[in-house]
Formats: structure tokens, C-alpha cells, sequence
């Protein structure tokens, strides 16, 4: 450890013996903003013309240069026009620039971030939103999914595994801040509204040192603000929910709110219709999701803006009914997130920023039992079972650029983790039972130093040392991450990464459930902290006038101290002995190749990206100590989208994904095997001897989406959007997974010497999920100014043109109005 | 009339088809299986000695084939004390009787394959010692739970390994009730899985083992005045085998929405790895007679 502080502290005085080379004489800093939303741009461009001198706006939207005075300015960003402006001041100088969108619709189309980052995957909202997802409408993580190194779990899940990692391995921040569980319907949909979405960004490797405690991805949403000029919104009506979302100022000067909600309508009202419709049947059933966002701004002055956000968001699956005449109960089984926090921004120096954020999380997956006997003996009793995690975290984030050639991010994050694996209550044993909570704490101190060191070099050490303690168990852990980067050209770039990260509490999910499947366990003396290794190297470019960006990456990636279950094992819930199901000390190793091409100018928009790679695990209690092929490794990649807007009535989206089928344990033959049968006696059946674990693989996976947009106006002159997709263009039956039964029925069968039907040879059958589905929805947008705009000048109209309807007429005849 | 809107119909079935899912056969060739011996057997104290053998082999559209013409002898302190013969479709049978605390040496030699071996000591009877009936452990949706604490006489400081099935009296016979180790039980959970098995590892320098089982009762359900218990003193392969089982059927065939699959290989003692020949002896109750049952009023 010492001797990683003293690199550090070299660095560092390396650093300030190049401060009087600088060339620049004053900062200029300031955010970039929407000029008619108020909203901030992230990722604009801000480059002092004339030279190579340029920066780019950061996930608060705000930048610093250095320029020599005067100088010109210019500021761009994708979809809006170019502002340029001289700098004359000879002090340093605080801004902000706003800049009008190029497009004269009112949707605020924003582009994230286009500056390609090493190791990190952007999404345009153009792109966020045009792409359907399973059930008709635009979801964040699925769009994920298209990218290289990004795969989903399975299909129709929304849990992604990033370059090899586990699912519990990625970190999904919204304004910075962590949301545990990130899916619903069991990963069909994520979290994630779209509306509310500002930039997006993934690490798949060379975590900032800011962030940390996962090993395998980054997943930052900056949320939007809302609109700061105008009360606006729109609402979504879809087979598998409504939406609504309201935004614009409030009534408290430079204060603006957001607001979004989803609810699942359709699939509540048709579970419930189908367990009620069948006659006889006295259990209902119904399922749904639900979430609201919410975030209120204030921008106090130009130097400190405050910011509360809100999520709420819970999956629920209801069941309920009556047995004979006195007896009834209801089972509810109810998991989600809850999430609240307050930020600070400040900008009040113009080479130091700062942001501090105090927040609150938490995660619970909850079953309940009520039962009533309604006769003379009046009983009633609960039981409940759950499992959570809570973590309130503080941030104190801040950014100094002393000097053109040196800019350090440096900062502390502390957080306070509450764990309960498992804790039941059951109202007959008149107190709660004993459960396990386990109290922990995760300090981290970071810094990140980036440094121009020539004038097409730079490099970037940075370190995040964390502590982590959990009841009596403590861990410090030193995490270096080194970026060296090459600018060949302005518009390409080579750059090799290293990156160290470790993870304090580990995700037991359960593969194929839709309820309840993720339980959250802390590092403690039997269970160590896992630990990644990245070593990757990239190269960024742009070509034909930056029409197409393109990005290479190879990466190798060593993983240690993972956790599963061993085999055999699916859950530990219920289970006071759960760590006997848990497999400790595992291995990891994963390398890969990354391409990915995005054509982001002309009519015709999309991306194609290709990844090749190769994941292996190793556990001593499973697979009997021999290394696996990973339970989700996918050699073979390849997705490609594509947008076109034919004009500002139609527009189309198509995608299509080829993926090397999931690994699976094949059975190699069959023996005898001895069984009991109820009488207890013993039967001699025909048992299957499997392979070695995921030695096979199941067939490649592949699918074609389409989407098609129409966009109108409505007789109150909204905006409206018809949109159509179809999942599954071709019907393709992609494997689920492979099982091994007599015939496609739902009833299994199991040969044994006894039978007296006969013997029925096995084969092996797969399921599948998700054939074609035709979907649609309809979305409004709605906006203040130009509804009251409307009505007045339909009023107006009205009145220049006299009466116009018969009753109208009639009014008009009956009290003389003419 | 008609009291749903057309579009109910339209769109219920696109639902339905949706969601549930579609099972086809996956046309893919099976691996080609070196056909293998396999020797089972289970030795039960104060019972005859069976063995059951027979080939592992390829899937395929035929039975599996037994070995009728395997030469299967037992030993006991490295003395063959008996040969069994064939009776019907594998099984070899014999006429002497398993022994409590006797170590047996089965050896098959089957024509062109190396000889499988493998060894199993018979456990000692353990007794019951007390059993009570609970009339009511909870109550349910289905009813009402009953239960029984049942205390077993263990050896101290000896890993011991246990089966402990109920009988309730009914039309003249004993017959065999759905019992399960109650989830509350320390011994239960301390096994993990819901095997049917259960030690005393929890409670090792004791010289018993209590542990509670319960069963539903309720309208759907027969009740009985008379009951027996039966425990089986299981062997350490008895106990890994019913552990490896109960992970090989829950995970052959996966509940979707409930768990996953994670095909899960049975245990084997035997020196070819294929097969399993375990023991166990049987201690049984005292029938005994319930005046306060609930569920028969």
C-alpha cells in the first residue's frame, strides 16, 4: 500500500512541476444548456477555435477551459445549432451557454453524449426511444443489450451481463445515485423510464475512480430536469401499461419538477379475468408493476443548483380466494426499489466544482400470507418472509482544474448497508423469529488524475482506496486504474487501460424466476469480496466528417472470490443454513473483442456492433473443481439497428441479433438408479448421467424487431404517436432451455421397471418463450403554452365566424345573439 | 348475450399465446455412451440382500438392458459368503439376511467389463424412545397442520443418518402418511434441502435427537387414531444418495417462474462411479393410540 501512495504522490508533484509550461491564461467554466428547456447538454462540444483545444460538457453539463484572451468559442452539440461567442474578459469567467435545437418540433430531440470514451458505450435518446423493446415500448436496458460486451441474462430479461461479469455485478446509478433491483416482470422491462432519461452511459472497463464496488459495469442515468419555460408532458397508453409524464417550472422562482409514472393495467385486468372467468375456480390471480420518478430542481444562482429525486417502483403477483365457506386468504408477494436523494452542485470556483449528494436506497422482496377461518373460532394469521438491503450513502464529489494539462476528480463516499438475507414472522408464534440483520459500512476515498502530458498524450492514473466493514469483519482495499491514451489524429485515438476493482456484497439470483429471485449477501469472513483485474486496450475513430464513429476494444478480465450456488441449489430463501448452498472462492476469467460501428448523420441512423469472447468459471464445490464454460457465455455477437425518419410523419426502426446459444449440461446416457417409491419400497427407474456442466451449447439465438411511428396531430393540435412493432418479426423459436421428457406434454415422465404403461423412450425438448408478438401504443404529448395558444385561437375563430353548428345556430336564434 | 366486448377476444388468446410457452422437440443426435455396469443395491438389517444390475448406455428408444448373467458375491471379512442368483430383469437375490453392525463387500464380475466393487457397513438399529402427538402445529389455507416429536436414541459423538416415515391405521392396514420434517425443525434446516433425510450433526455429543414431523390435515385429508413410526438408521451413502436424488428430480424438471435448471448428478459409492449400494435398518414404533385428534370430530 505504501508503495502505491508513493506513485501517487510522484504523480502529483510531477503535475505541478509542469504548471509553468501552461500557455493559457484564463478558465472559463460554465454548463450547456437547452435554450428552450432549460435542459443541460451533456457531452456538448465546447473547442476555442483556431486550435485543438477542446472539452466536453460532463454528466452535470458542466466544462472547463483554459484559453488564451481574446479567443473565439464555439459550442456545438448534435441536433442543435452551432453558438460561438468571443471571450474578452481577462479574469475567469463563469458561463452559461445556451443553444436552440435544430429542429423546430417540439420534443426536445437531445443527443447523448457523442464523444466516443474508451471502454464506454453511449445511447442516443433517438435511439432510446425509436428502438421497441418486448411489449411495444422503448426500455433502456434492452437497447443495452445491442451493444458489444453487453448481453442479456436470457431472453426477454432485462439483466445484463457486461464482458463476462455476473448480473450482480453491474452498478445502475440515476443522478449518481444506486438503485439495487433494476427490472420488472422479471426482467421483461427495466426500471428505467425513458422519459426521464437525460444521457446515458456504461462502463464496461476503466472505471472512473469515482466509481467502484462492482466489477463488471458502470450503468450512469443523468435524469432529466424538466422543462424550465413551459408545463409539458406526455402519456403512453400500451398493451402492457400506461405512462405519464409531467414536467416544466413550478411556482418557486428557477425551480423546475419532472414527474413519471408507469402502471401495468392490461396484465393485472386479464390475469384477473382469466382466474375469475373459469368457473368454479375460487383463486384470483394478478400481476402488475409499477414506478414513479420524480425529480425537483432548483437552480438557486449560476453557481449552485439543488436537486431532490424520487423513485418508487414495486413488481407485485397476488393471489386470493375462498376455501369452503368460512375459510379465506391472500397471498401477496411484492419486490422492488425505493430511492431518495438530495444533491448540491456548485460551481461557485471557477477551477473547482463540486457535488455532494446524501441519499437513500432500499431493496425488499416480501411475501405475506393472511388467513381467516370466519366461524365461531375466528382465526387469523400472518406470516411474512423477506429479504432487503438498505443503504444510505453520502458523496462529497469534486472536480479542480488547476492548469489546462491537469484536471483531478478526487472525493468520499461513505455508505451504511443494512442486510437481511432472511427474516420471517409467523402471527401463531406471537413474536417475530430470530432473523440475521447484518449492519455494514463502505468508506471509499478516490482520486482521479487526468494529465495532458504532450500534446496528443495523456494519461490518467487514478486510485479508489475502500473499506469495507461488516459486523467484526473489515477489509481495506487499494484499487489502481491507469489510462494511457494516444490522439493519432483529431479524430482517433488509442488508448490501454487498467483497472482493479473489488465487490462487497455479492447478488444470489435464482436463473428462470420471475419473483423475488435476487438476494443480496455482504463480504464477511466465510464469503471474501470478489475481485476483478481489466486490462483492456481501445481505439476510437471517426470518419467522413464524423458520419460514422467506430470503436475497437480488447480486453482481458480475471475474476476472483465469486460466489453461486452449488450445484443443484437454485435458492436460499426460507433457509437459516443458506451459506451451505453457497459455493465460495470462485474464479473467473473472460477476454473478448469488441467492434462496433454508428453511422450518427444522414437520414438512415443506427449501429452495428459485433463481440467475440470467451468466459470460463472455476469453483471447488461445483463442477468437481474442473473449470466451466460460464453459465451465459456467448462466443459470437452481433447486432445491428437502424433508424429512418421518411418525414415528420412516419419513421421506422428495425433490429436484428445473432448470438451464439447459452451453454447447458447435457445428458450423455442413462442408467439405473434406485428410488422409494410411497409405499415405501424400493423401485428400480431409469436415471439420466449428465456431462460435465455447460459442455454443451443450445442453438444460436436470433431475432428481427420492427417498429414503425406515425406521428400526428389530434383535434386539440397534440402531438400524438401511433406506434407499431412487431417482436419477433420471423417467429424464430430461440431456446430457452433444454429438457429431457417423453413427449412435448407438461406431464413428466420418469421410465421404471414397474411400468405398466410401457416404456416411452426419452428426448430432449426445448422450451421457448416470446414467439411473434404484434404490439401497439399510442402516446400524446401535451404542452401548457401551446394548448392555452390553441384554445385561444379556436375562440377567436369562433367568434370571426359566427355560429357554425346547428346548435350554435339555434342558441344563437334563441337569444338573439345575431 | 354477449356480455365481453369483441376485443376481449382478440386479445386474451394473443395474451395467452404470449405467455405461455412453446415446447418442441430438439432434433439433435445423443451422444454415443461406453455401455458401463452398474451394481445398486440397498441392504436393510434382518432382511435379505438384493442387487440389482444392469448396463449404462447410450439414450435410446429401447429399455435399459439388465445383466442377467453377472456373477454377484458378497463378502464379509474378506470371505465370500454368499453368491447371489438372478430372479428377474437384473435383480440377483439372496437368501441370508443382512446383519446390524456387519460390513458387506459386494463384488459384481460381469463377462468383458472390470469387476465393480463396493462396501457398506449396516447401521445399528435406533430406537424411538418418546413420540407425542401435536394435535394442531398451525393452521393453513388447506386446514390444520399436525405433528409428532419424535426422540430418537443416538449414539454419542457418531454422525448418524436418519429416515422417519409415519403410518396411520385405516380399513385393517397400515398405511404410509405424507409426512415431512416441520421447516422449523434446527435438524431440518440445518440440512439445507428437503431430502427426507436428516443428522445429528447439530446435536452430535448428545445421546438423542428430537426432531418434529408434521402433516396437513384438514377436509381433504384422512385422519387416524392409530398411528406407528418407523425410523431408518441410513447409511452415509444412504444419506448422500437421498440428497443427490431429491437435487436430481427438483432439477430435471424446472418449474419456470419458480427456479431454474441446474442438472444435478446422483451420488455413487461405487468403484466404477456408476450406481449406488447403501443401507439402513428400520426401528418401529409401538402403535400408538391418539384420543385428542382434532381431525377425526
Amino acid at each position: 500500500m505504501t508503495r502505491y501512495i508513493q506513485h501517487i504522490f510522484f504523480i502529483l508533484l510531477l503535475g505541478v512541476s509542469y504548471t509553468a509550461q501552461s500557455q493559457y491564461n484564463i478558465a472559463c467554466t460554465g454548463t450547456v444548456r437547452d435554450a428552450q428547456s432549460g435542459e443541460l447538454l451533456i457531452g456538448a462540444s465546447i473547442h476555442h477555435v483556431g486550435t485543438n483545444n477542446a472539452v466536453y460538457s460532463n454528466e452535470r453539463g458542466i466544462f472547463t477551459i483554459f484559453v488564451q484572451v481574446p479567443s473565439r468559442i464555439e459550442c456545438s452539440y448534435v441536433g442543435y445549432a452551432s453558438a460561438s461567442f468571443t471571450i474578452t474578459s481577462n479574469t475567469d469567467t463563469t458561463l452559461t451557454i445556451l443553444l436552440a435545437s435544430n429542429n423546430i418540433i417540439e420534443t426536445v430531440q437531445v443527443v447523448a453524449a457523442q464523444t466516443t470514451k474508451a471502454n464506454t458505450s453511449s445511447l442516443t435518446m433517438r435511439e432510446l426511444t425509436a428502438i421497441p423493446a418486448l411489449g411495444g415500448k422503448p426500455d433502456v436496458l434492452k437497447t443495452a443489450q445491442l451493444l458489444p460486451g453487453i448481453q442479456a441474462q436470457n431472453e426477454g430479461s432485462s439483466l445484463l451481463t457486461v464482458r463476462g461479469g455476473d448480473p450482480g455485478q453491474n452498478l445502475y446509478l440515476i443522478d449518481n445515485v444506486p438503485l439495487i433491483y433494476v427490472n420488472h416482470l422479471g426482467g421483461f422491462t427495466s426500471v428505467f423510464n425513458p422519459d426521464v432519461i437525460n444521457a446515458l452511459d456504461i462502463y464496461k472497463g476503466s472505471f472512473p475512480s469515482k466509481y467502484g464496488g462492482k466489477l463488471s459495469s458502470i450503468l450512469n442515468i443523468t435524469q432529466r430536469s424538466g422543462n424550465a419555460s413551459t408545463i409539458k408532458g406526455n402519456y403512453t397508453v400500451g398493451l402492457s401499461d400506461l405512462s405519464f409524464t409531467l414536467e416544466g417550472p413550478t411556482k418557486i422562482k428557477n425551480t423546475q419538477f419532472i414527474i413519471s409514472g408507469r402502471k401495468t393495467v392490461l396484465p393485472d385486468v386479464f390475469m384477473y379475468a382469466a382466474s375469475s372467468i373459469s368457473r368454479g375456480n375460487s383463486v384470483k390471480l394478478s400481476y402488475g408493476f409499477h414506478d414513479i420518478n420524480a425529480k425537483l430542481t432548483w437552480n438557486k444562482n449560476t453557481y449552485n443548483t439543488f436537486a431532490c429525486n424520487v423513485y418508487y417502483g414495486d413488481d407485485y403477483l397476488n393471489y386470493w380466494g375462498k376455501q369452503g365457506l368460512s375459510e379465506s386468504f391472500r397471498y401477496t408477494n411484492a419486490w422492488g426499489n425505493k430511492l431518495v436523494s438530495l444533491t448540491w452542485n456548485n460551481t461557485r470556483f471557477t477551477k473547482l466544482h463540486a457535488s455532494h449528494i446524501v441519499s437513500y436506497t432500499n431493496y425488499r422482496s416480501a411475501t405475506k400470507l393472511n388467513f381467516s377461518i370466519h366461524d365461531s373460532s375466528s382465526v387469523h394469521i400472518r406470516m411474512h418472509d423477506m429479504s432487503s438491503k438498505s443503504q444510505a450513502l453520502a458523496q462529497s464529489l469534486w472536480e479542480y482544474t488547476p492548469t489546462s494539462w491537469w484536471r483531478i476528480e478526487f472525493g468520499l463516499q461513505s455508505s451504511f448497508d443494512t442486510y437481511i438475507p432472511d427474516k420471517r414472522y409467523n402471527s401463531l408464534e406471537q413474536q417475530s423469529e430470530p432473523h440475521t440483520s447484518l449492519y455494514g459500512n463502505e468508506t471509499a476515498l478516490f482520486a482521479d488524475n487526468v494529465f495532458r502530458i504532450a500534446q496528443r498524450i495523456s494519461f490518467t492514473p487514478g486510485v479508489r482506496i475502500q473499506q469495507n466493514s461488516v459486523e467484526s469483519y473489515t477489509s481495506t482495499h487499494i484499487e489502481p486504474r491507469i489510462q494511457l491514451a494516444y490522439k493519432v489524429s483529431p479524430y482517433h485515438t488509442i488508448s490501454t487501460h487498467y483497472m482493479q476493482v473489488y465487490q462487497n456484497s455479492h447478488m444470489l439470483f435464482t436463473n428462470g424466476s420471475i419473483m423475488s429471485n435476487e438476494i443480496w449477501i455482504p463480504s464477511d469472513t466465510d464469503i471474501a469480496p470478489s475481485h476483478a483485474k481489466q486490462y483492456s486496450i481501445n481505439w476510437n475513430g471517426q470518419f467522413l466528417k464524423s458520419m460514422f464513429a467506430t470503436e475497437c476494444n480488447v480486453y482481458y478480465k480475471e475474476m476472483a472470490n465469486l460466489i453461486t450456488f452449488k450445484d443443484g441449489y437454485t435458492s436460499i430463501r426460507g433457509d437459516d443454513q443458506w451459506k451451505q448452498k453457497i459455493a465460495t472462492h470462485g474464479v473467473g476469467t473472460s477476454y473478448g473483442l469488441e467492434l462496433f460501428i454508428r453511422k450518427q448523420k444522414g437520414d438512415w441512423q443506427g449501429f452495428t456492433g459485433y463481440s467475440y469472447s470467451h468466459t470460463t468459471r472455476t469453483f471447488a464445490q461445483t463442477n468437481q473443481g474442473k473449470t466451466f464454460i460460464f453459465d451465459y457465455d456467448r462466443p459470437h455477437s452481433f447486432s445491428i439497428a437502424i433508424l429512418r425518419k421518411f418525414s415528420d410523419t412516419w419513421s421506422i426502426s428495425g433490429t436484428w441479433v445473432y448470438q451464439s446459444g447459452l451453454p447447458y449440461t447435457p445428458v450423455l446416457g442413462r442408467q439405473s438408479a434406485i428410488g422409494l417409491n410411497f409405499d415405501n419400497e424400493y423401485v428400480v427407474y431409469e436415471s439420466l448421467i449428465y456431462g460435465e456442466r455447460n459442455s454443451g451449447r443450445m442453438k444460436p439465438y436470433h431475432r428481427l424487431d420492427l417498429g414503425i411511428t406515425h406521428t400526428s396531430t389530434n383535434k386539440h393540435n397534440q402531438r400524438c404517436e401511433w406506434n407499431f412493432s412487431i417482436y419477433n418479426a420471423y417467429n424464430r423459436k430461440n431456446p430457452y432451455y433444454y429438457y429431457y421428457n417423453h413427449d412435448n406434454g407438461s406431464e413428466f415422465y420418469t421410465p421404471n421397471y414397474q411400468d405398466e404403461i410401457g416404456f416411452k423412450p426419452l428426448k430432449m425438448y426445448q422450451i421457448s418463450f416470446f414467439p411473434i408478438i404484434p404490439t401497439i401504443s399510442y402516446k400524446v404529448y401535451f404542452e401548457g403554452e401551446r394548448y392555452r395558444a390553441y384554445t385561444q385561437e379556436k375562440q377567436k375563430n369562433k367568434q370571426d365566424k359566427g355560429p357554425q353548428t346547428f346548435k350554435e345556430k339555434f342558441r344563437a336564434w334563441m337569444f338573439y345573439e345575431n | 348475450m354477449n356480455k365481453y366486448p369483441r376485443i376481449f377476444y382478440l386479445i386474451i388468446p394473443s395474451i395467452v399465446f404470449g405467455i405461455f410457452a412453446c415446447r418442441t422437440e430438439v432434433q439433435q443426435a445423443f451422444p454415443k455412451y461406453e455401455q458401463t455396469p452398474v451394481l445398486n443395491a440397498v441392504f436393510t438389517a434382518d432382511s435379505s440382500m438384493w442387487v440389482h444390475v444392469s448396463f449404462a448406455q447410450s439414450m435410446g428408444n429401447e429399455p435399459i438392458t439388465t445383466i442377467p448373467n453377472a456373477q454377484v458375491l458378497v463378502f464379509c471379512q474378506n470371505s465370500c459368503i454368499d453368491t447371489l442368483t438372478h430372479s428377474d430383469n437384473g435383480l440377483y437375490v439372496s437368501d441370508s439376511v443382512a446383519r446390524q453392525g456387519v460390513q458387506y463387500t459386494i463384488r459384481a464380475v460381469v463377462p468383458n467389463y472390470d469387476t465393480i466393487t463396493a462396501t457398506q457397513l449396516i447401521p445399528f438399529t435406533s430406537h424411538v424412545i418418546r413420540s407425542e402427538f401435536i394435535p394442531i402445529v398451525t393452521h393453513n389455507s388447506e386446514g390444520h397442520v399436525s405433528g409428532f416429536d419424535v426422540t430418537i436414541k443416538t449414539t454419542p459423538k457418531q454422525l448418524s443418518y436418519y429416515m422417519i416415515y409415519c403410518f396411520g391405521y385405516s380399513y385393517g392396514n397400515y398405511r404410509q402418511i405424507n409426512t415431512s420434517f416441520s421447516e422449523d425443525d434446527p435438524s431440518f434446516i440445518h440440512e439445507g434441502i428437503p431430502s427426507g433425510v436428516i443428522s445429528n450433526a447439530l446435536y452430535l455429543n448428545d445421546s438423542t435427537l428430537k426432531v418434529r414431523l408434521v402433516y396437513q390435515q384438514g377436509i381433504y385429508y384422512d385422519a387416524y387414531q392409530l398411528y406407528q413410526i418407523q425410523v431408518y438408521h441410513i447409511s452415509k451413502d444412504f444419506y448422500e444418495y437421498m440428497r443427490s436424488s431429491y437435487l436430481y428430480e427438483k432439477n430435471r424438471y424446472p418449474e419456470f417462474s419458480f427456479n431454474g435448471i441446474a442438472p444435478y448428478n446422483l451420488y455413487s459409492n461405487t468403484s466404477n462411479n456408476h450406481g449406488v449400494v447403501m443401507s439402513s435398518s428400520v426401528s418401529i414404533t409401538d402403535t400408538v393410540r391418539i384420543y385428542n385428534n382434532p381431525s377425526l370430530f
